[in-house]
């Protein structure tokens, strides 16, 4: 049953010419800022060899354009394609006939749920897919890529699970996009205010979205960080379910 | 009842949502908290080489580091830096010091650049000039390792003086010194006491008087019992203790050392020594900043027995000796010989069966002066020669570790395959596609 919902909540961005839209504006600044990080590598590779240590093509080029599409998916991308999940049907009046199903509200979350993330899994393999086509004319540091790879997963699971539920307070796509895109820019921005003392500036930290992704770009994989998203994803799922279960029994 | 039921699904809604927000923040904290982290880099980035993993798990006590460090990328560079040794022992502490708001501390401590760290351990502390792995662990060992050194400016004919805040003073470098837990004293040669090993490392820098006899043999003893010497002069000023030097086989060119290809890197008269290159000694192992000299003496240097001297600091091959300071002569006299010019050397002699004594000349004092100590590497190697006079100089190398993917190569279609793929044709494609839904929706 959930496969069947998230198919369909899939398809439906599809739809839509917006998915289309998202992906193109996406991928055109993808490629750019790619290209740009392309030509840096260029101009500092001959003098690489003479630094300590020296960063390769997948730390000056791959790992800022997976972070690049962790702040696209942040700031714009999260808050767009999540909007409507709920809102949508309860605008268009056809959130009873859900409630009426025989379906059980997490599946319905969940489907819809694995639907968007789709949908974001769709641009990562594009983002993806131009580091790897550097591997014509080059090596790629495939342990730090895959932990890159792997935050960038993490990332977009709890942006979709927090635009999701934010979908659902709501039955308006308009208000659902603001609430997720401050949601979400609160949470980035925390990272800012690091310059705090002691317990203050630990909360803040953790709290952060951004500061649990860098250390995943630096192929430093830490299990505090993964537990920091799954925590996050599964508590806006949880809300989520029990919002639209509260609204299944009012109703 | 209606209001009754929505206050009471109300009340354990919100019961739920806090219950669950505490539980949700044990499983985060429980997970910072025990967590297991692993370097999935090829080159181990982020962890620490396995020597300074060797001194890091040597080390007795806690460890405190002060950062003064002003700037949000800097911090997260050095926090990231300092969380390599953290993940080696956790009694590692890093704190931040804006250089802004304490200006006072920063004077007191002798900070000079942003990003400088004071390492505390024990009950020593000494500054780390550039927050690097190399940087931070030999400090780390030197702390673990030795007691206080002392270092001691002669006075008395005119030499620097380590008050002497003017540009030509040595004010800068004493302080340096003291903050990387020197002890730095000053001996007058004319006090009648005896100047005895004691001394530490002596440092006789620009006397601008002739010694006397007394004061030569008094030199000559400290030299012979085996006392460790820095002796920087500068061309044109005789001290008249080249005899000193003789039996270790230094000697001084009269003049000034001209060398032309300095004055394409520094852009001054070509009497202003630059050096790039260092030979592999341990004195200067691992530089690659430019130190500079303004005005030099060339050193010569003559093999003795039971002396290994080694040249530290070399011109180019084009130098030469004259005899008056340069005025925009910038080819040699007919008849001059050019060749590269020594202009410091590094010495060591076996004084007793297990001690050697240790000697550094340099044709310069300038370098050391207020005036010129910030320049390139100056400070480094101001600091690497005080070192490497108090026998501080086991200089732990950390291994260079290159990434496996350096190079690109594309030729030229595979380039314009890349860049209009993926920035004209795919987003192009997407468009066409937003274009043919959007149709299809408007004909439905």
């Amino acid at each position: 049953m959930i496969r069947t919902i998230a198919w369909r909540e899939f398809r439906s961005l599809f739809l839509s010419p917006l998915a289309f839209v998202i992906l193109a504006v996406t991928q055109l600044i993808l490629a750019r800022l790619f290209l740009a990080h392309v030509n840096l590598f260029l101009m500092v590779e001959s003098r690489l060899p003479t630094l300590p240590n020296p960063p390769g093509l997948t730390t000056l080029v791959a790992a800022p354009l997976l972070g690049n599409v962790g702040v696209l998916l942040l700031l714009i991308i999260a808050p767009l394609a999540t909007m409507r999940l709920v809102a949508d049907e309860r605008h268009n009046k056809t959130l009873p006939l859900l409630f009426s199903a025989p379906i059980s509200m997490r599946d319905i979350v969940l489907g819809k749920y694995l639907g968007v993330l789709g949908f974001f899994l769709v641009i990562t393999a594009l983002a993806l897919a131009m580091p790897l086509a550097l591997l014509i004319g080059g090596h790629l540091d495939f342990g730090m890529l895959a932990c890159g790879l792997l935050g960038l997963v993490l990332l977009a699971a709890a942006l979709a699970a927090v635009g999701l539920f934010v979908s659902t307070l709501t039955q308006y796509p308009a208000v659902a996009v603001m609430g997720t895109f401050g949601i979400l820019f609160l949470l980035w921005i925390l990272g800012y205010a690091n310059s705090g003392h002691g317990l203050g500036r630990r909360i803040v930290a953790t709290l952060s979205i951004v500061d649990h992704y860098e250390p995943f770009l630096r192929g430093l994989f830490s299990t505090a960080n993964v537990v920091y998203y799954l925590v996050l994803t599964l508590t806006c799922l949880l809300f989520a379910v029990r919002k639209l279960e509260s609204e299944r029994v009012g109703a | 009842m209606i209001v009754r039921s929505r206050i009471l699904t109300w009340g354990s809604q919100g019961a739920f949502v806090l219950l669950w927000l505490a539980i949700a923040t044990l499983v985060v904290a429980i997970g910072e908290r025990y967590r297991y982290t692993a370097d999935w880099t090829a080159n181990g980035r982020n962890s620490l080489s396995a020597p300074s993993v060797a001194i890091v798990k040597a080390l007795r006590g806690p460890v405190r580091v002060d950062a003064f460090v002003h700037g949000g990328a800097k911090q997260r560079a050095i926090r990231a830096l300092i969380a390599k040794y953290r993940r080696v022992d956790p009694r590692i502490r890093l704190t931040f010091v804006n250089p802004n708001k304490h200006p006072a501390r920063v004077r007191r401590v002798g900070i000079t650049f942003n990003g400088e760290l004071q390492i505390h351990y024990g009950k020593r502390a000494a500054l780390v000039l550039s927050p690097t792995e190399i940087g931070i662990t030999n400090q780390l060992a030197r702390l673990e390792r030795t007691g206080l050194q002392r270092i001691t400016f002669l006075t008395g004919n005119g030499e620097r003086g380590i008050t002497n805040a003017g540009p030509l003073g040595l004010s800068s470098w004493a302080h340096q010194l003291r903050a990387r837990g020197l002890r730095v004293t000053t001996f007058d040669i004319a006090s009648g006491h005896a100047l005895t090993p004691a001394a530490g490392v002596l440092v006789i820098a620009d006397p601008r008087a002739p010694f006397l006899a007394g004061e030569r043999k008094m030199l000559v003893r400290y030299l012979a019992s085996g006392g460790s010497l820095l002796w920087l002069f500068e061309p044109g000023h005789t001290d008249g203790l080249g005899a000193l030097m003789r039996p270790f086989g230094i000697g001084v060119r009269t003049g000034f050392a001209v060398d032309p290809t300095s004055s394409l890197l520094t852009g001054e008269s070509p009497g202003f020594i630059a050096v790039t290159h260092y030979p592999n000694q341990d004195l200067v192992r691992g530089m690659h900043l430019v130190t500079v000299f303004p005005s030099a003496a060339a050193l010569t240097l003559k093999p003795v027995n039971g002396v290994k001297a080694t040249p530290i600091l070399q011109t180019d091959s084009g130098a030469w000796v004259q005899h008056r300071p340069l005025k925009g002569l910038i080819r040699p006299k007919p008849g001059t010989k050019t060749g590269a010019l020594t202009l410091g050397v590094a010495l060591t002699r076996p004084v007793r069966p297990s001690s050697r004594q240790r000697i550094v000349a340099i044709g310069d004092s300038d370098f050391v002066s207020n005036a010129y100590l910030g320049e390139g590497g100056n400070m480094t190697l101001a600091m690497n020669a005080a070192n490497w006079l108090t026998h501080d100089d086991a200089f732990i190398n950390v291994p260079n570790r290159p990434s496996p993917d350096l190079t690109l190569i594309l030729t030229a279609p595979e380039e314009d395959v890349i860049t209009f793929g993926f920035l004209v044709i795919l987003p192009l494609a997407f468009a066409g596609l937003g274009i043919a839904t959007w149709w299809r929706r408007r004909r439905l």
